[in-house]
């Protein structure tokens, strides 16, 4: 049981980026960014190919540059070409199937045999024995966390906050939108490609479908980690991708584990949980609600449906 | 599959050499994406080819439907299942199939270790190749009165959280039949099923090479060979008289030396079963 658990939270700490990318596009900016399946693969593929020519270190800081420069394409087309956010996206990553591609040698998947990955040497120092990998995972996504706040607490960050919350207000400061964008949109694929770059030097091995349904997954990680925390302030957003995705993982080992439900169920499964996750906060609406209007019985004044 | 490919034109090249004609060919990924590779077989059929090899079941299926109005030869390579992929019984349509001799890698597994007493399941479900295999393993363990326990995914992430579960139930042996999206995952799990003493039985030497412990069956350049051999028959002397597919002789046991002294498993219990090879983890 404890085995899964570590698991669990080797996957939630490795994916969590993801879900902060998506906070800081989906949520700060407010721009449905679908580049990341493919900025995910590519983070993955570059780190891979890096690792494999012996610089598992320079592979992580290149596939956060290529992420970043993914983002700034997505950014391009929606800011200075008119493209719809969602589409611009889209095309990213449809073009992003051949960069990977290309960046995997024209080759499908690459995989690492006996290379020295960020996690080999870390585990050679004999900290934290076998749960080595959970904490390196973990120092690398709470450091970018808390980067990612210490940059939102900037004037740059600021300007890139209020460009999601009131862009004519922003135009009126004579701050440039489409620069807040392209910076925000940068700053979140690099995350998203930090996060394939650890999970492809975790798992040896990278792969053209690896990213499939990844911003699915990480935006129910984020929904999942606000609906635990709450979404007041930034900082909260930031710690519920991080909750969020261990909680998801753990949710998935423990349907695995239990087989509650045949195999064969589990996507079912696990797409009811992050709907009801997802609606709960109605839910609990709702409830109140009902309780009120059956107990109507001092109003405080104070309240309102 | 590259391993195919590769075997596949080296035989050609060979072939060519041997009779002193020249063999043209050209070698295309479909990423096994069906929409790729209906526009390469298409192409291939539009260009007058003489033969199409498509290696792996999508690309036979949508090959076979390329082809289907200009009766072009389809020569494919490594289909476990050639009847479960309805490419049996189509006279332009013949190959090589990889069936995997899952009685035997269950035996392997007895003859390792005869306390088992249960045994894990490691699968996708988007494998077609898979279903046959996993269907007879069960069978086995049923008639042997063995328990088993099923754990499937279809992303790296999701191989690595069955393997996870897989080791917390205490299995203890897991088989895998020749899979390709936990072969793609092997890397991640190999020294988690290690470090908890399980053993994986797997369907390909591949995974082997990539630190499962064992596995009994088809050389995928042997197969690539005949592959292109029987290519060159149809070629030369027509479909007729082909069969619907043709079997690989297998029995070539093979064994990861570096996985069994971390199990600390004696796999000479094997000797005596088959053509005994062992590898260590390594590229190839």
């Amino acid at each position: 049981m404890l085995f899964i658990v570590q698991t669990a939270l080797e996957l939630g700490f490795l994916y969590a980026l993801v879900p902060m990318a998506l906070f800081l596009s989906y949520r700060v900016l407010d721009i449905a960014d679908l580049t990341t399946d493919g900025c995910f693969v590519l983070g993955a593929a570059v780190s891979v190919v890096m690792t494999a020519a012996g610089h598992p270190f320079l592979g992580i800081i290149c596939a956060m540059i290529a992420g970043a420069l993914a983002g700034s394409v997505t950014a391009f087309l929606q800011t200075h070409l008119g493209v719809p956010s969602i589409l611009a996206g889209i095309i990213t990553n449809t073009g992003l199937y051949t960069i990977n591609l290309m960046v995997m040698g024209w080759s499908a998947n690459v995989s690492l045999l006996k290379t020295e990955t960020i996690f080999s040497m870390f585990k050679s120092t004999g900290i934290a024995g076998s749960w080595h990998e959970v904490l390196l995972a973990a120092i690398i996504t709470i450091l970018a966390g808390i980067l990612l706040l210490l940059f939102l607490r900037t004037r740059i960050g600021l300007s890139v906050r209020a460009t999601g919350d009131n862009m004519d207000m922003v135009r009126a400061s004579s701050i440039n939108p489409a620069f807040t964008i392209t910076i925000g949109l940068m700053i979140a694929n690099a995350m998203t490609g930090l996060s394939g770059a650890m999970v492809g030097q975790y798992q040896n091995t990278v792969d053209i479908n690896g990213g499939t349904g990844i911003v699915v997954i990480g935006l129910a990680c984020l929904i999942i980690g606000e609906t635990v925390l709450g979404r007041r302030t930034i900082r909260k957003g930031v710690v519920a991708a991080v909750v969020g995705s261990i909680i998801y993982r753990l949710i998935y080992a423990i349907v695995l584990y239990t087989k509650v439900v045949p195999v064969q169920g589990l996507k079912l499964i696990t797409a009811i949980v992050v709907a009801l996750a997802i609606a709960s906060p109605r839910i609990k609406e709702w409830i109140a609600f009902q309780k009120k209007k059956n107990g109507f019985v001092k109003p405080t004044g104070k309240e309102e449906v | 599959m590259d391993e195919i490919a590769n075997a596949i034109t080296a035989e050609l090249d060979a072939i060519a050499a041997e009779k002193g004609v020249t063999i043209k060919y050209e070698v295309y990924s479909g990423q096994n994406d069906q929409t790729t590779i209906k526009q390469i077989t298409d192409q291939a059929v539009a260009d007058g080819v003489d033969a199409i090899v498509p290696i792996a079941t999508l690309a036979a299926q949508v090959s076979t439907v390329s082809a289907e109005d200009t009766k072009t030869p389809v020569v494919y390579a490594a289909i476990s299942d050639p009847e479960a992929a309805e490419l049996t019984g189509i006279d332009y349509v013949t190959g090589t199939s990889d069936a995997l001799n899952t009685e035997f890698i269950m035996e392997m597994m007895f003859a390792e270790n005869p306390d088992i007493e249960k045994v894990g399941l490691l699968y996708s479900l988007s494998e077609k190749n898979s279903e046959t295999p996993i269907a007879d393993a069960k069978a086995y363990l049923d008639a042997k009165g063995i328990a088993y326990s099923e754990q499937t995914a279809s992303t790296n992430d999701e191989v690595v959280a069955a393997a996870s579960a897989l080791i917390a139930e205490g299995v203890d042996a897991i088989f895998t039949p020749t899979d390709n999206v936990i072969m793609a995952a092997e890397l991640a799990i190999y020294e988690d099923l290690a470090n908890a003493g399980i053993p994986h039985y797997t369907g390909a030497d591949s995974f082997v090479r990539n630190g499962a412990f064992a596995t009994c069956g088809v050389n995928y350049t042997d197969l690539g060979t005949k592959t292109a051999d029987l290519a060159y028959e149809v070629m030369t002397s027509g479909m007729d008289g082909m069969e619907d597919y043709y079997l690989m002789d297998g029995g070539i046991i093979t064994v990861n030396t570096e996985t069994a002294d971390k199990l600390g498993l004696d796999y000479s219990a094997f000797e005596s079963m088959g053509e005994l090879v062992t590898v260590v983890t390594s590229e190839e």
